[in-house]
């Protein structure tokens, strides 16, 4: 019997692990694993932003937090082991290459993001001096990609970085 | 033999003296820069993407060099112009007459309005350190130079 009560809390226990739960606000998406607040769009820019130059990932990050979006100021890109977590938290929801509808940008609009792009996005974890890791929504990969090309920018806050 | 090699020696020497004396207005325009001081600013993005000004200060004058010393630069956004500011502080105990004029460059480099400002006059009086501020007559403005000549330079 204790052995059966074991069993039952550990794959109560792994089945929890693999499944954060967010809970979705009006403008925000709470990771309760991680504590980590997501914007609920995924695009809020409307458009790729580059790294460098006028009107870049820095001032559109800047804008959010002078705005209070949301209700905080303290927005900022993701590092590469959230965008990870994000994407693997994704597959977990049931991931086959061969069908779209189970790609990660999919599975995140299916529980509940809006506007996730089947594109690349900023982290904010530098490889080189001109290559920061850039996550792959579509695929599901994490590659160091150059930062003088635009990607799509998702904000995030709080949680450790 | 040695009075025809001592012959072909004076020869080329003349040649050279006189090509020597050809070439040295052509290169003096070549060489020469805008006698005075010029103070660059430039924005630039550092590796977390946050804008930052790249400052350089060329003398072309000596003596300008002795009196006036750059000590200050910065530019900011007022708006989507671009503003300039350079602290200038003379090392000298009486009052240096200066004139200067902004000149503003796009990302690529290209001056707006090239030519556009006039030189105006200004007073720095002795020990004294004073603001000169520009702003940018296009939003497309991401660089600024300042230049400044003694009062008696010829106009550009």
């Amino acid at each position: 019997m204790k052995r059966i009560l074991l069993l039952l809390l550990c794959v109560t226990l792994t089945a929890c692990s693999q499944h954060k739960s967010f809970v979705f606000l009006d403008q925000t998406a709470v990771d309760q694993t991680t504590g980590l607040i997501w914007a609920k769009h995924a695009n809020l820019p409307g458009k790729q932003l580059n790294w460098r130059g006028d009107d870049n990932v820095y001032a559109f990050v800047e804008k959010l937090n002078k705005e209070n979006y949301a209700g905080y100021a303290d927005w900022r890109v993701p590092t590469r082991d959230e965008m990870e977590a994000l994407i693997a938290h994704a597959k977990s929801l049931g991931y086959d290459p061969a069908k779209f509808d189970t790609w990660p940008y999919q599975k995140l609009r299916q529980i509940g993001f809006q506007d996730v792009r089947d594109y690349d996005y900023w982290t904010a974890t530098r490889k080189s001096a001109e290559e920061l890791w850039i996550a792959d929504l579509a695929g599901g990969q994490v590659v160091p990609k150059s930062d003088a090309k635009p990607y799509y920018l998702w904000p995030v806050r709080g949680g450790r970085r | 033999m040695k009075g025809s090699m001592l012959k072909n020696g004076c020869r080329a020497a003349g040649v050279m003296l006189i090509a020597g004396w050809m070439a040295a207005p052509l290169c003096l325009s070549g060489c020469s820069t805008t006698a005075g001081t010029e103070a660059t600013g430039k924005t630039t993005w550092n590796q977390e993407g946050a804008p930052e000004l790249s400052k350089n200060v060329i003398f072309n004058n000596s003596s300008l060099a002795g009196n006036i010393e750059i000590v200050d630069m910065k530019s900011f956004m007022a708006g989507n112009m671009m503003m300039a500011q350079v602290s200038i502080h003379s090392r000298n105990r009486d009052t240096v007459p200066i004139q200067y004029k902004f000149a503003w460059f796009d990302v690529q480099g290209m001056e707006i309005g090239a030519n556009a400002g006039a030189w105006k006059p200004y007073l720095v009086y002795g020990r004294e350190t004073r603001t000169i501020q520009g702003v940018a007559p296009d939003p497309r403005a991401r660089e600024f130079k300042l230049k400044i000549r003694e009062p008696d330079a010829a106009d550009n």
